[in-house]
């Protein structure tokens, strides 16, 4: 046997160990959605699993993302106590969702049980019903492909969630939705994907305009919905906004606030009307000048629930105005 | 080989290799890379072992024919009594509040036996439940149980979950329940018997213990009692109504109230969504077959709710197990199905569970490998532990599997593998909590 034909058996004997290995070792394949070349951790994936896929070609966003309130929405202290941890299994559908799209844009989103440190996460938005992802453009070329969608970033995928408590629905009721400004010109545009809202207080001062005059002996106290394109406050039952005024003593201290208003949705089983502020909305309250009082001062209150304190972790200082009463 | 050939011929006919020493290691060479090539070919081709990338299994059962089963719920509920109103109302009302309230005796027996001599006497009792006034709520319960309402069991479940703090209202509810066969409340009525309202809780224990024909015995000790009663619950748990009584079959305003329930699950607003899922587990045996319509039904909601019913009921839904299988299936709710068939007991399923395995989708990957334990699918045990030891395996499928593995071996990978995520921080802790505590329960 000459050495050609014994390098042609080594060959083909090495050619058929090495195929054989990778067949048994049964690499991944494509399921056409890009998902196959995305890696966890350098192992190579079938679909989409994870937000921790998005990172390495997204790493900017991811930022954004981590640590906003989004991305705790199933973690947060706050959430797990007032959902009973969860046993309140309604609310888990909202934080910690199946991709919107599953169920469609608009409607109520499905509960997941995996990644529950993900929260509302870039699947949950970006993983369309068959597994592709979804942007505002085609991105043939890009590992993860995406394909445009006309419904993708519209309130309607917002609404899905932020329905539940009827904030889409006012933003409709409201001028900004024939102007065609949505939820991403606020509450993306300058945060990006941190989605901030609530928990930022330049936004939640943004909101409000509080006035305050002295007339006819009364103090006249005008919240104005200027910047919220929903009602404000908006959301969940908990949250409230509270008008206090009181009139301090010759060393500028106030020695009892009183509340002259509350805007909030009460709970269901609780008696009261809904007094959130619609948007572009004034509300005016008056209160009587006590003899004697020469300045009055007015806050306004943002509470996270309607439990909260002054002081509280759950309430913040929004404004503060003083007024004389000569 | 004849490719090879092929190969080198075509090379050959070329005329650019000449005869010799180093033509000769050329053409080993090239004639090596073919046949490493030709070695390859099978690489190329798929491993059936491997098939994961299809979307869905392709053993996957064929999802049911839907039907829009709303408007039957619909339907249903207009067999729900109109509510009181006008003056009527408040005359029932006041009697009511002096009948349950009032510091004079003789007048609240009077009023009591007018109260419970009304026509409406039973519609008057249910708006007692909601009461502000706990002494009303406590004896409105009180006397729908005694009066055998059993068209109140879906209001008394429903006031249940609200009734959180009132140790009292909370013992009614559960004596009602257990007089109108409904033994989902046995839980409080245990927690009942560790307080100021021990006694009374004894005395519905002996009753209920004695109608099921496990009489506890001239003087039982609470012990005793507390033991009995935990027995009837598991079997409650098993088999959604109270062993050895004849059921009754529900009447047309239950069925009515729960043609609510269902109807409430597919609206916007979340607690009613809560409310309903809460009343329906815990209804037992007589809200199976209504749930078991809800598997066909063309509105995703009634799907989804009605599977995580099932999936509260746990082994009392075990006979719809052959009208949830075809929803692995389906495509948004595979994943829940799974769960439930491993919920209540399909042991059945076992092959179409292992299947979802390869499922593309990790969500469904996840529910049907924590499906084994509750399952007592010990067939699934190699399965799991490779899918635990395999380091390149998704977290959540590790925990997923590591959960069904600790029911089905304590002794095995699974536990240590649960304890370690709480000891190394690295899973959500609440979430490994959730499962660790399952685990223990299991055994």
């Amino acid at each position: 046997m000459n050495g050609a034909v014994r390098g042609v058996g080594l060959a083909v004997i090495a050619g058929v160990f090495v195929g054989g290995w990778l067949w048994v070792r049964g690499e991944p394949e494509t399921n056409g959605t890009g998902a196959a070349h995305a890696a966890t951790a350098g192992v190579k994936v079938k679909m989409w699993q994870s937000s921790q896929q998005c990172k390495s070609c997204h790493q900017k966003v991811w930022d954004e993302w981590y640590g906003s309130h989004h991305q705790i929405a199933y973690t947060n202290p706050e959430v797990r106590r007032l959902s009973e941890d969860f046993r309140i299994k309604d609310c888990q559908a909202c934080h910690l969702p199946r991709q919107v799209a599953l169920t469609g844009f608009g409607k109520r989103s499905l509960p997941r049980q995996t990644r529950p440190n993900e929260g509302v996460d870039c699947i949950t938005c970006h993983l369309a019903a068959d597994g592709t992802i979804m942007g505002k453009r085609d991105m043939p070329k890009a590992p993860c492909a995406p394909k445009a969608n006309a419904d993708f970033a519209s309130v309607n995928m917002c609404a899905s969630c932020h329905n539940q408590h009827q904030t889409t629905d006012q933003w409709r009721a409201s001028k900004y939705a024939k102007e065609g400004k949505t939820c991403h010109d606020c509450h993306m545009g300058k945060f990006g994907h941190g989605f901030n809202a609530a928990h930022d207080t330049a936004m939640l001062r943004a909101a409000g305009e509080l006035t305050v005059e002295f007339a006819a002996g009364e103090l006249k106290m005008t919240l104005f919905n200027k910047g919220a394109g929903h009602n404000f406050p908006t959301e969940e039952r908990h949250r409230a906004l509270d008008i206090e005024y009181g009139f301090p003593d010759a060393k500028g201290e106030v020695a009892t606030w009183q509340r002259a208003y509350r805007f909030r949705q009460p709970y269901r089983d609780e008696p009261g009307e809904n007094t959130q502020l619609p948007a572009m909305a004034k509300k005016s309250v008056s209160a009587k000048v006590p003899e004697g009082a020469e300045r009055a001062k007015v806050r306004l209150w943002y509470r996270l629930n309607p439990f909260a304190k002054n002081g509280d972790k759950a309430s913040t200082l929004l404004e503060e105005k003083e007024i004389s009463l000569r | 080989m004849s490719f090879h050939r092929c190969g080198t011929g075509t090379r050959e006919t070329g005329g650019a290799v000449s005869i010799g020493r180093r033509s000769t290691r050329r053409r080993s060479v090239l004639l090596g890379i073919c046949a490493v090539a030709f070695g390859s070919v099978p690489a190329c081709t798929r491993n059936p072992l491997h098939a994961k990338a299809a979307p869905q299994p392709a053993s996957a059962p064929k999802p049911p024919a839907y039907t829009p089963r709303l408007a039957e719920f619909r339907k249903l509920m207009e067999a729900e009594p109109k509510p009181l109103e006008g003056p009527r109302l408040g005359e029932l009302r006041d009697l009511m509040e002096t009948a349950f309230t009032s510091q004079d005796q003789r007048l609240r027996k009077m009023a009591k036996s007018s109260l419970l001599e009304a026509a409406e006497c039973d519609a008057v009792l249910e708006m007692g439940l909601t009461h502000e006034r706990a002494e009303v709520r406590s004896n409105a319960a009180f006397e729908l149980g005694n009066r055998k309402c059993r068209r109140a069991v879906p209001l008394l479940l429903r006031r249940m979950k609200d009734e959180t703090s009132a140790a009292e209202p909370r013992f009614y509810l559960a004596d009602a329940l257990c007089r109108l066969d409904n033994l989902a409340a046995l839980p409080e009525l245990l927690e009942a018997m560790e307080g100021a309202l021990a006694q009374r809780a004894a005395g519905t224990a002996i009753t209920l213990l004695d109608r099921c024909g496990r009489s506890p015995g001239s003087a039982p000790t609470y012990a005793a009692l507390r033991a009995g009663l935990r027995l009837l619950y598991r079997e409650w748990c098993v088999l959604g109504r109270v062993p050895v009584v004849e059921p009754v079959p529900l009447d047309a305003v239950a069925r009515a109230r729960l043609g609510r329930c269902f109807v409430d699950m597919v609206g916007k607003e979340l607690r009613p969504v809560d409310e309903a899922r809460y009343v329906l587990s815990r209804m037992g045996a007589p809200a199976v077959s209504l749930l078991e319509r809800v598997l066909d039904a063309e509105e995703l909601y009634l799907r989804q709710h009605g599977l995580e019913i099932l999936r509260r009921m746990g082994l009392q839904s075990s006979s719809v197990a052959s009208k949830v299988r075809p929803l692995l299936g389906d495509p948004q709710l595979r994943g829940e199905a799974a769960a439930t068939l491993g919920e209540i007991g399909a042991i059945d399923a076992v092959p179409d569970l292992l299947a979802l395995l390869e499922d593309p989708d990790i969500e469904v990957q996840c529910a049907a490998a924590g499906a084994f334990g509750p399952l007592a699918a010990h067939g699934a045990v190699p399965q799991l532990e490779a899918l635990l030891s395999r380091q390149e395996t998704p977290m959540d499928l590790r925990v997923r599997a590591a959960f069904s593995l600790a029911m089905l071996r304590p002794h095995g990978p699974g536990f240590p593998f649960l304890r370690a995520r709480l000891q190394q921080g690295d899973y959500h802790a609440p979430t490994v909590r959730e499962l660790l505590d399952r685990v223990i329960e299991s055994w």
